[in-house]
């Protein structure tokens, strides 16, 4: 995971949108420098969060990061581009925080709202990988190929937080090497041997159950009388198996040999049974005859007494059909007495339809005749008085026309009469807008004369001005001069002093010399040798040594320093001279200008720098005033310039507005003219609008809707009047016809009536014959023998029937009879008692012998079945033994030997070699003094988490103590060593993990200058591959030897950083 | 023309927690004996006055005595100062100006604008005039300002382009001070652990000799071990201590050069320096160690004890050597923990960790059967995490 740019927003000390990229630092070290607070730590948290959801100490939960400095609708979010294997993601993620809503309510303000967290990552095709948070997280994590505590113990050194991996115990560590190098597969190893193992063992204790279960399912034993023995081996059923086995088998055959003792016997109680059965079935047959005779004699008494019965029926039947002839006759006799009947009623009927038809046609007729009279009353007038109004008509029209056309004018009058209403108002305006303007103008007219005035003032005033200004810093410059001449005059005076003195003084010293040295000489003469000055033989005065001793040096130094006096006070001469010219010309032109501003003579003092600062200070204000008045006078006069012209223009659109009034005003009354004719016209139309409704009224005025109400009225009344005479003429017609059709069907029926009397005579006359005829005396005697067809067959059957009863009992009684001739009944009873004694006896034998049956058989099976049973327990106990033997050596629980499960032991072994690696720089870093070491094996105490402990080895002492005595340094060398070893073994394994990124946050500051070289000159190597190490420190020596430099700095409105490369 | 060629002092610097002051000072004084013995035209002391960039007081006040001693030299040579990359520019040109009236001249920064150019004292002897152009440390962010886009990409353009524009008069003869890494062509100039620090091991800031070698003497600066490079007249005249164990076998000296006419070769010298303490290796048994003379030197001790240590060995010899830099042991078990172990990077397949595994736990091996079943149970997993 190599970092490409990271954007971050409001996030922590950002306030706004910081973009960092990376492409420039893509390998080697870099730094990252800036003041405590900057925001240093803010960017690896940045990149955590991104990653992980999480910051990079753990400390600071994502809710907290939005910025503080953040304006309100500003989001938060970081944004990181990465390269992973090469290819390039980005995961873009924001935390919980509440911003201003882009909405505005309803009242148009802004409200907050919350923004959930989300998070949302982009494959290097530019597809967005799908899911919700958790979904994507995950697939982040196996990116990465570390999750987010891995990562922190590993590729980044939090701050505060490197120690932890070095102190971290067995356990976590383990957690960490099982992801990194995919050691799962020997746990899943363990679990499965365990599974496996744990399987195991439930068979073998279901298969004993099954032996036992087995062992208790075998019948027989109190049956054979092996209680006692069979309960003793029972009970030590584990050891003495083979005895119980025996002992069954045993029991098993002796009950198959009693078992078949009983089938013999059953055989015989069989044979026994089926003869009692035999004789019994005999017996009740002869009972049952004897009861049939019985029965049989009794139903021939009954028969006999139905005699008499019999002879009645014959009776009747022979009557029934004698009456069956006749029938046909008065059937007809009847039909034709009906018929008579009913004709003569019809007749009545249609007669007096008739009548009432001729009545009808009498009131049609007289209708008729009314109406036809008072059509020709009405009809003539009607259509008079419709022809007048509908000559009317086109009048209305022309009212209609000139009644708009008057509206129109008068419309137009009201519009000219409002536009003269404006224009006068419009002058009036005018008028006053003038006054006022020359009243103002007035006011300014004195504004020239003032302007100049001012002009003169100031400019008189700036020259006084300026003038005591420069007498004022003359006056300044002069008395520091003044303080100068002073000085100079003293040096000098010093000097003058000095210069006498070392003069004074040498004189002195020469004099003392000379005469010493006239004294030396004087010493040596004697008189008679010439002396060395004069040459005089003579030597009367000689000078004497003085009583000083002045050597030649002493006069030389005095000499030199009375030269040097000399030159010295030459010197201070010189620049007195020079100070005081200066001085003295200042004065002068002081004298000179002061003199010009006071009129009169002026000495510069100093107590006069005072009075003309005030004063330079007064005029300064002064003239400010001034120049305010004039600036007010000028606006003025440019007013009155103004106002001139204004005057003029008011005046023109004064003229303008009483134009227009005048054009009005004679349009006006060309209107009015217009409006009287037209009303004029309207009235003589209306006068010949009038109506009369008969000839007797006057005629009245009338309006249009009136007219054509009227003209549909009477149109009414007309097709009125053509119906009713219509309708009259037609029902006249009708009845008449009617009254023809009713007298014709009278006569038919007539006619009718004749002819149905003659038939019914006839049939009367035949029927009489017919009852001679057959016998019958009478109609009532026919009336009574009458049968119906069903009742006649329903006598004749019965008939029959009887007479069968009777021969088919006779037979019955002689049959019988035949067969009890010689014999007695038999008692049942006692036949009945033996058969069933019998019976329960053999069904009691077949039972036993049955269930000795089924005991044998069960004993056989589980016999079969236990010897299957012992042979597979062996099995699976040898196989049960070898797999707990390897479960418990993988999972570390055997006893005695220390207690490393088999994944402890593979990690262990990439341990070393991590361990090694890190010593390698571990023992550069710190002078070859101490390097890391596991734990041995030894020293495990017990518990099985162990395994991945780490102690220090001391080279010098050859002593071993635990990693938590290493002080703060130390353990930043040794942790940033495991950290770097660590990487080291998994770039070299090829896993899938690749860390070719570093984070180290502070801990150089712990290190004093000779590791902390030894860090960077580690770190400096490697830089050699394609790895990128990101470090954080305030140390100076750091940011001075490190190029590459990120600087974040703290603002007022939060952080900014910017790259500082070389 | 005789010049003394210095560099690298660095004024301040610890060595295993020790301070060199008294050594430097003595050192400095030494050297200024030889100059007022010489008695050269110019003083060139090549960078790395001091090591830091903020050096404390006491090195300041070391370098202002060593400075102020020169200074009373009479003859007063030309000294020459410039700035290395331990130093900070702006704190070694402290009254630069001045001092110039007093023969010290100090370059220190960079031309940073066109009409600006790098500082060049003109001396003159019998044959004629000599320049000394002085270059400070440069990188090449530095300079890039003052020539066009993309023509400076690294340490070798843009010590080539500095030198390039220069105006230099091929009648004089003409010497340049320089504070870079230099290399000839692949050979590359032997260094010691205190360069670490500050070397770029990725040798991206090397600059070829070809780019000075027009100079007739280039007296260089940045590494601590005397040796010439690429010519006999380019040179490092190294550090005037030993500044680190692994310079315990040099031999430190200043270099004295004597130019003549121009076209003939430069004259060198090296004159030995003695310090106040030297620094030492000690290697032998803790009883041989222990006995030997008590010195003041900076010493180094390697034991080769095989058998058990005495009782607290560093606090005994510290006693028999006050000055002591560190202790190592070297004998069978160190070299033995110290050593990568082999086979360490073949990887194993599971069954054969499992079956070693085995064996140290039971002390005897895996049957045929046990083989047979943990491979099936392998193989399970294997096909469990393929599908």
């Amino acid at each position: 995971m190599k970092p490409l740019k990271l954007t971050m927003s409001a996030f922590g000390s950002y306030a706004g949108v910081e973009v960092i990229a990376f492409d420039r630092v893509d390998r080697g070290i870099f730094l990252i420098a800036g003041d405590t607070g900057a925001g240093k730590t803010t960017i690896f948290d940045a990149i955590v969060y991104a990653l992980y959801d999480d910051t990079s100490g753990g400390k600071r939960d994502g809710d907290m990061m939005r910025s503080q400095y953040a304006l309100p609708d500003v989001e938060t979010y970081v944004e990181l581009t990465f390269l992973c294997r090469g290819v390039p993601y980005t995961i873009r993620r924001n935390p919980n925080f509440t911003r201003t809503s882009k909405r505005k309510d309803a009242e148009g303000n802004v409200k907050l709202t919350e923004q959930k967290a989300r998070v949302a990552l982009i494959m290097p095709d530019g597809t967005e990988w799908p899911g919700n948070r958790t979904v994507i997280n995950q697939k982040i994590v196996e990116l990465i190929g570390l999750d987010r505590a891995q990562f922190t113990k590993t590729a980044m050194l939090a701050q505060g937080d490197f120690i932890e991996l070095l102190q971290a115990n067995s356990d976590e560590r383990k957690k960490i090497f099982s992801k990194i190098f995919d050691t799962r597969l020997y746990q899943t190893l363990q679990n499965k041997l365990s599974d496996r193992a744990g399987v195991l063992r439930q068979e073998l204790e279901v298969l004993e159950t099954e032996v036992q279960s087995a062992f208790r399912q075998i019948e027989g034993i109190a049956e054979t009388g092996h209680e006692t023995e069979w309960q003793e081996l029972l009970s030590q059923s584990q050891t003495r198996r083979q005895e119980l086995v025996a002992l069954a088998e045993q029991v098993n055959m002796e009950l198959t040999r009693f078992q078949a003792q009983q089938k013999a016997e059953q055989a015989r109680l069989e044979e026994q049974h089926k003869q009692a059965l035999r004789r019994e079935e005999q017996g009740r047959q002869i009972n049952e005859h004897f009861a049939a005779l019985h029965q049989a004699k009794q139903a021939k008494a009954e028969l006999d007494a139905r005699e008499g019965e019999q002879q009645a029926r014959r009776v009747q039947i022979n009557g029934a059909r004698r009456c069956q002839e006749v029938i046909g006759y008065e059937t007809a006799y009847q039909k034709g007495k009906r018929e008579v009947t009913s004709l003569e009623q019809q007749l009545t009927d249609t007669k007096k339809t008739f009548q009432q038809a001729q009545r009808q046609a009498e009131t049609a007729e007289r209708q008729q005749a009314a109406c036809e009279a008072a059509y020709k009353q009405e009809y003539a007038p009607l259509l008079q008085k419709r022809n007048r109004l509908q000559e009317m008509e086109p009048l209305f029209l022309q009212l209609e026309q000139e009644k708009n056309n008057a509206q129109a004018i008068r419309k137009q009058q009201k519009q000219l009469e409002q536009a003269q209403a404006k224009y006068i108002q419009d002058a009036r305006q005018l008028e006053q807008e003038k006054q006022t303007l020359q009243i103002q103008m007035e006011q300014c007219s004195s504004a020239p004369v003032r302007q100049l005035e001012l002009e003169q003032e100031i400019t008189q005033l700036k020259e006084q001005g300026s003038k005591k200004q420069n007498l004022y810093l003359k006056l300044k410059d002069w008395s520091s001069k003044k303080a100068e001449w002073e000085t100079a005059l003293k040096v000098r005076n010093q000097s003058v002093e000095q210069d006498n003195r070392a003069t004074a003084q040498y004189n002195i010293l020469s004099d003392i010399w000379v005469q010493e040295q006239a004294g030396i000489l004087a010493a040596d003469l004697r008189e008679g040798i010439p002396c060395p000055v004069c040459g005089s033989l003579t030597h009367p005065k000689k000078a004497a040594c003085s009583q000083k001793n002045i050597s030649q040096a002493q006069v030389d130094t005095a000499r030199t320093a009375s030269e040097q006096a000399r030159l010295f006070r030459e010197k201070q001469e010189k620049e007195f001279a020079s100070v005081n010219d200066a001085y003295q010309e200042l004065t002068g032109q002081i004298r000179s200008e002061g003199s010009e501003i006071t009129g009169s003579g002026y000495e510069p003092q100093e107590a006069d720098i005072a009075v003309f600062y005030r004063d330079v200070r007064e005029m300064g204000k002064q003239l400010k005033r001034l120049e305010e008045q004039l600036k007010m006078a000028r606006k003025d006069v440019a007013f009155y310039q103004q106002g001139q012209q204004t005057r003029n223009n008011l005046e023109e659109r004064l003229r303008q507005v009483s134009m227009e009034q005048d054009a009005i005003q004679q349009q006006l009354t060309e209107v009015s003219a217009q409006a009287g004719a037209a009303q004029a016209m309207m009235a003589s139309i209306q006068e010949r609008l009038v109506y009369q409704e008969t000839p007797e009224e006057t005629p009245s005025p009338i309006t249009q809707s009136e007219a054509v109400q009227k003209q549909q009225g009477i149109t009414e009344t007309l097709h009125r009047l053509d119906a009713d005479l219509e309708r009259t003429r037609r029902q006249a017609k009708e009845c008449a016809e009617h009254q023809n059709k009713w007298a014709g069907m009278v006569e038919t029926s007539e006619i009718q009536l004749i002819k149905c009397r003659a038939e019914y005579e006839a049939g009367k006359q035949a029927y009489m014959q017919a009852l001679a005829e057959h016998g019958f005396a009478e109609e009532a005697v026919y009336q009574s023998s009458k049968r119906t067809a069903a009742q006649l067959q329903q006598l004749e059957e019965a008939c029959t029937a009887y007479e069968n009863e009777c021969s088919r009992i006779q037979e019955r009684i002689e049959r019988l009879q035949q067969e009890t001739a010689g014999k007695q009944p038999v008692d049942l009873q006692q036949l009945g008692q033996l058969t069933g004694e019998l019976e329960t006896r053999r069904k009691q034998k077949e039972q036993s012998i049955s269930r000795l049956g089924s005991m044998v058989d069960g004993n056989d099976k589980q016999l079969t079945q236990l010897k299957e049973k012992a042979e597979a327990g062996k099995k699976l106990g040898k196989q049960y033994d070898m797999v707990s033997d390897l479960a418990r050596t993988v999972s570390g629980n055997l006893v005695g030997s220390g207690r490393i499960g088999l994944e402890t032991y593979v990690q262990r072994y990439y341990f070393q070699e991590v361990l090694q690696a890190a010593n390698q720089r571990l023992l550069q870093m710190n002078g070859r003094q101490f390097l890391l070491q596991c734990r041995s094996l030894d020293h495990l105490a017990g518990n099985t988490n162990v395994g991945l402990d780490i102690d220090v080895y001391s080279l010098v002492t050859d002593s071993v103590r635990d990693v938590k005595t290493l002080s703060g340094g130390e353990s930043f060398m040794a942790a940033l060593a495991m950290a770097l070893g660590l990487s080291d073994v998994i770039q070299g394994r090829a896993g899938a993990v690749q860390l070719d990124t570093m984070f180290i946050d502070e801990g150089f500051g712990s290190l004093d200058e000779e590791s902390r070289g030894q860090a960077i000159a580690i770190l400096n190597q490697l830089s050699d591959g394609n790895r990128l190490i990101g470090i954080i420190s305030h140390v100076r020596e750091l940011k001075e030897q490190l190029d590459r430099q990120l600087v974040v700095k703290r603002t007022k409105s939060g952080s900014q950083s910017s790259w500082k490369l070389e | 023309m005789k010049l003394v060629h210095l560099s690298d002092l660095h004024i301040g610097k610890m060595l295993h927690g020790y301070s060199l002051k008294e050594d430097q000072r003595y050192i400095l004084h030494q050297i200024v004996e030889q100059v007022q013995r010489l008695m050269p035209d110019a003083v060139v002391i090549a960078g790395d006055v001091y090591d830091k960039s903020a050096p404390s007081g006491e090195a300041v006040s070391l370098f202002d005595e060593f400075l102020t001693e020169l200074s009373e030299v009479k003859p007063v040579p030309e000294v020459m100062i410039i700035a290395g990359n331990h130093d900070s520019m702006d704190r070694l040109n402290y009254a630069g100006t001045l001092l110039k009236k007093l023969h010290l001249h100090f370059a220190c920064y960079l031309p940073k604008t066109p009409e600006e150019y790098l500082q060049k004292v003109t001396l003159q002897d019998g044959y004629g005039a000599v320049d000394f152009y002085l270059l400070p440390f440069c990188k090449p962010g530095y300079v890039r300002q003052l020539f066009p886009e993309g023509a400076i990409a690294d340490y070798h353009s843009a010590i080539q382009a500095m030198i390039e524009r220069e105006q230099i008069r091929t009648d004089h003869r003409n010497v340049l001070v320089s504070h870079q890494f230099y290399t000839s062509g692949t050979e590359k100039p032997e260094c010691c652990d205190s360069e670490l620090p500050s070397l770029n091991v990725g040798g991206l800031d090397n600059v070829d000799v070809s780019a000075v070698r027009q100079f007739d003497y280039v007296a260089l600066g940045h590494i601590h071990g005397r040796q010439r490079i690429g010519a006999d007249h380019i040179r490092y005249c190294g550090t005037p201590l030993k500044y680190s164990v692994s310079e315990s076998r040099y031999q430190k000296s200043m270099t004295v050069v004597t130019l003549g006419e121009k076209g003939t070769a430069p004259v060198i010298e090296e004159i030995p320096l003695h310090p106040l303490r030297d620094v030492r290796t000690i290697r032998g048994e803790f009883a041989d160690v222990i006995v030997m003379d008590r010195s003041e030197d900076y010493i180094s001790v390697t034991l080769t004890d095989e058998t058990e240590m005495a009782y607290r060995p560093v606090e005994q010899l510290k006693e028999r050597f006050p000055q002591l830099l560190e202790v190592n042991v070297d004998n069978t078990r160190t070299r033995s923990r110290m050593q990568p172990t082999e086979a360490m990077g073949v990887l194993q397949s599971p069954m054969e960790l499992f079956a070693q595994f085995y064996r140290e736990r039971h002390g005897y091996g895996l049957n045929a059967e046990q083989e047979a079943y943990i491979q099936e149970i392998l193989d399970e997993i294997e096909e469990e995490v393929r599908t």
